[in-house]
């Protein structure tokens, strides 16, 4: 023991206390302690914003990011370990956290600024838990990313209908070139939850917007036809050879990396939300639902018939715990760092970092990394019909122990798409 | 008045400012005539014959040179196999022993000698031993390793012994100038010379090579690379501080005029220190910030679970950021791993970005009677 702390001595008088000390050891007791899903890159550009409202007013917050979010989250909350503040993408766990009694209303302050300057991507949310959560996060579910030049150079054409889209898989996969699709699906225990958005938009566009509320409220036996259709519609899209590495690999592939291949021309398409822009190569420009210059564009996927298609939505809602000593004491620095979040400036820094879109409509649109990334902004407030993701919306153990897993054994080639919808239909009747 | 008061204020600043800096320059020539005074007592005006002689016997010539290059080699290759299976086998003695068989010093004393001679033919004659030795020795090390087939693949396989020697930093750069200083002190004091034997353990030359050779054959390059930054520190910083004592001794060129090119000859000597001191203290700076960093993951480990085995542990550092991969075995059915990456967030102060490999094992423990 004396004789490594000599040593160690030895080493600082040598090279310099510099590489002795570290930074900022040491944990804050009095921080806001902030749980959520987002993590490396994402959860540097959450955490960005945050650290100057720190410097600001000396509210400490500590914010930990999990790819296990979901069992995480609700072993804290049901265990009594509960972080002060929640981002939560699943309006399903808000409900179950809201019936738990572990969540505490919002703030009077918080509420008036809930109350005004959102747009229309939050008004898809399912309204149950207004008092109770910040929307913070708008996501776009329904893209397709593509590279403008690569099109160009091989005379491709965005599709307007799902038969041109099929079509241009096809012709993409005879090219020879590239396979058409870059897929991986893998994310801890939300593993599958790509497949669950392609399902959602196929779904929507081929069967409406019933059987679409129908999906989201897990009533499977309501549409048995409509969700075979729907995966019929996918393998036809995306099957085995249509897929970089083949599909049934991209259990095995993480979500965020597997648009890398778009870059080195090994795929042409990639269907992913606008948060996708986080995981590309730094510095990549972007356009809106164009072929014009730059390094990547989106299209919506398109509708059966031409028609302007409908647009999947998702939301990052900021919840608070109740977390007050026995007294029962207020907690004035979670609702500050509540009423933060919930200002236009809560995630300018990620605005301005990019892939990030605020439900805010006052957020200043040129403040976007990607000025041209708030068009997609447009692109909800213009489509038909938008819907918040159904798959966020079921029960959270259905979601995360039947749904996503079945999902992922049919992508992965171990079951047929019968099967699943029997399975399925199945674990949702109200008998099962 | 205020103006006033300021001036003299002023003045006297002015006045214990001029006594504070005379005492200061008087204390420093004070220090400074003491060091000289203790530097000329210790310093012999000129080495005398005995001295000079000493120096000349470290290498042989003549026909005696050929037979002291056979056990040269020979003792080379013994040093160097004991060394490789000390290492293999983890047992520092046996390395120690090794270096006592090791002859590297001599050349390499002889070559400060002849540096600071100003002798050339006998400088390269000396320098030439040296990267014989130097082979021989890597190559032995190889040899020894593939008759022991010894199954190490990884850097993290390494016995602990070899493993010590794949770091290099500037405290080694620091033990071997001072090893190489008392060689250089003892070398012309025939009457001392039993010390040398320790000079030989401090710096210890031949195990570096031995590494090199051992992880070359296991096919670990950046582990031979080190290992021979560690050899070629030792061996640059010896020259350099015996040269600076044997001149010190009064050991110096026969002819007034080969005086000058000594001084050239030193430089080259420092400048080589000095560019292999610039990637030896990155590397322990590096080092250090690693060790601490692991040491402190490792903590943060203990504290969350106690019961799970660290398998492989990885931390990469970009910026404020710490990238830890890690492979655990432990008994928990739902480790929670946002605990963990709190814990060493808190532990190390960096931002975390943790990939942990979870490998749950089960225990039964049963009684029959």
């Amino acid at each position: 023991m004396r004789r490594r702390f000599v040593l160690t001595l030895l080493g600082c008088v040598v090279v310099g206390a510099a590489a002795c000390a570290s930074p900022d050891a040491g944990r804050d007791p009095e921080a806001v302690e902030v749980f959520g899903p987002y993590r490396t890159t994402e959860a540097d550009a959450f955490v960005s914003s945050l650290r100057r409202f720190s410097d600001r007013t000396g509210i400490d917050v500590r914010y930990t990011g999990s790819a296990d979010f979901v069992d995480d989250l609700r072993t804290r909350a049901l265990g009594g370990r509960s972080p002060d503040i929640a981002i939560v993408p699943q309006p399903a766990l808000v409900d179950e956290l809201i019936d738990e009694g572990v969540l505490s209303l919002l703030s009077d302050d918080v509420q008036a600024i809930v109350g005004s300057q959102y747009g229309s991507a939050s008004e898809a949310a399912p309204d149950s838990h207004g008092s109770y959560g910040v929307p913070f996060r708008t996501t776009i579910k329904s893209l397709v990313w593509f590279r403008p030049a690569t099109f160009d150079a091989n005379g491709w054409e965005i599709p307007a209908t799902l038969a041109e889209l099929e079509s241009l898989v096809t012709t993409i996969a005879d090219s020879g070139e590239m396979a058409p699709w870059c897929f991986g699906i893998r994310s801890g225990a939300a593993t599958g939850w790509p497949v669950s958005d392609w399902v959602e938009d196929l779904v929507l566009r081929l069967s409406g917007p019933d059987a679409y509320e129908q999906l989201a409220s897990g009533r499977f036996d309501a549409i048995e036809s409509e969700l075979i259709e729907a995966f019929d519609q996918f393998d036809q899209l995306v099957s085995e050879q249509h897929v970089l590495g083949g599909r049934s690999d991209a259990p095995t592939i993480d979500v965020e990396p597997a648009v890398a291949p778009l870059f080195t021309d090994e795929c042409a398409l990639f269907k992913q939300a606008d948060f996708a822009l986080s995981w590309m190569p730094d510095g990549t420009e972007v356009v809106a639902n164009t072929k014009a210059a730059g390094d990547v564009a989106a299209f919506v996927l398109p509708s059966v018939d031409g028609s302007a298609a409908p647009i999947v939505v998702g939301g990052d809602t900021a919840v608070q715990f109740d977390t007050a000593e026995g007294d029962g004491a207020d907690r004035p620095d979670v609702d500050e760092v509540m009423a933060f979040l919930a200002s236009a400036d809560g995630a300018a820094d990620w605005a301005a970092a990019g892939g990030f879109l605020s439900p805010r409509v006052d957020v200043d649109r040129a403040s976007y990394f990607h000025p041209n990334s708030s068009e997609l902004l447009d692109l909800v407030s213009d489509a038909a019909d938008v819907r918040f993701d159904a798959s966020d919306q079921l029960p959270i153990e259905f979601g995360f122990d039947v749904y996503l897993p079945a999902l992922t054994r049919w992508v992965a080639g171990a079951l047929d798409a019968n099967t699943l919808t029997g399975s399925l239909a199945a674990a949702s009747s109200p008998e099962g | 008045m205020t103006d006033q008061h300021d001036r003299v204020d002023d003045h006297e600043g002015a006045v214990s400012e001029a006594r504070a800096s005379r005492m200061m320059t008087s204390t420093i020539r004070w220090v400074w005539s003491l060091g000289r005074r203790l530097f000329d007592r210790l310093r012999p005006s000129d080495a005398d014959d005995e001295m000079q002689q000493a120096v000349s016997d470290l290498m042989p010539e003549g026909p005696a040179l050929q037979s002291y290059v056979i056990s040269f080699a020979v003792l080379t290759v013994f040093s160097a196999s004991i060394a490789a299976l000390g290492l293999l086998a983890d047992s520092g003695a046996v390395v120690i022993g090794a270096m006592l068989v090791a002859p590297l010093m001599g050349p390499i004393t002889a070559a400060a000698g002849s540096l600071v001679r100003a002798r050339n033919r006998d400088l390269v004659q000396a320098l030439i031993l040296v990267a014989l030795g130097t082979v021989l020795a890597v190559a032995t090390g190889w040899i020894v390793a593939m008759i022991a087939a010894s199954d190490i693949s990884s850097s993290a396989e390494l016995p602990g012994e070899i493993a010590s020697r794949t770091f290099p930093s500037l405290i080694d750069l620091g033990v071997a100038i001072t090893a190489g200083a008392a060689a250089g002190f003892i070398t012309p004091r025939p009457s001392i010379s039993s010390a040398l034997p320790g000079v030989g353990i401090s710096v210890a030359l031949v195990p570096p090579l031995a590494v090199v050779g051992i992880t070359a054959q296991a096919g670990l390059s950046e582990d031979a690379r080190n290992a021979l930054l560690l050899f070629l520190t030792n061996l640059a910083a010896i020259v350099f501080a015996a040269a600076i004592m044997l001149l010190w001794a009064g050991v110096r060129p026969r002819e007034r005029e080969g005086q000058p090119s000594v001084g050239r000859r030193l430089l080259v000597t420092m400048t080589i220190v000095v560019i292999i001191a610039i990637p030896l203290s990155l590397h322990t700076r590096d080092t250090y910030r690693d060790r601490n960093l692991n040491r402190a993951v490792l903590d943060a480990i203990a504290e969350w679970d106690d019961d799970v085995r660290v398998v492989d542990l990885e931390v990469k550092i970009s910026g404020e950021r710490a990238n830890v991969e890690l492979d655990v075995v432990g008994q928990s059915a739902s480790p929670e791993a946002w605990e963990l990456g709190e814990l060493i967030h808190d532990r190390t102060g960096y931002d975390i970005d943790l990939e942990l490999s979870y490998e749950l094992s089960r225990r039964f423990q049963v009684s029959a009677r």
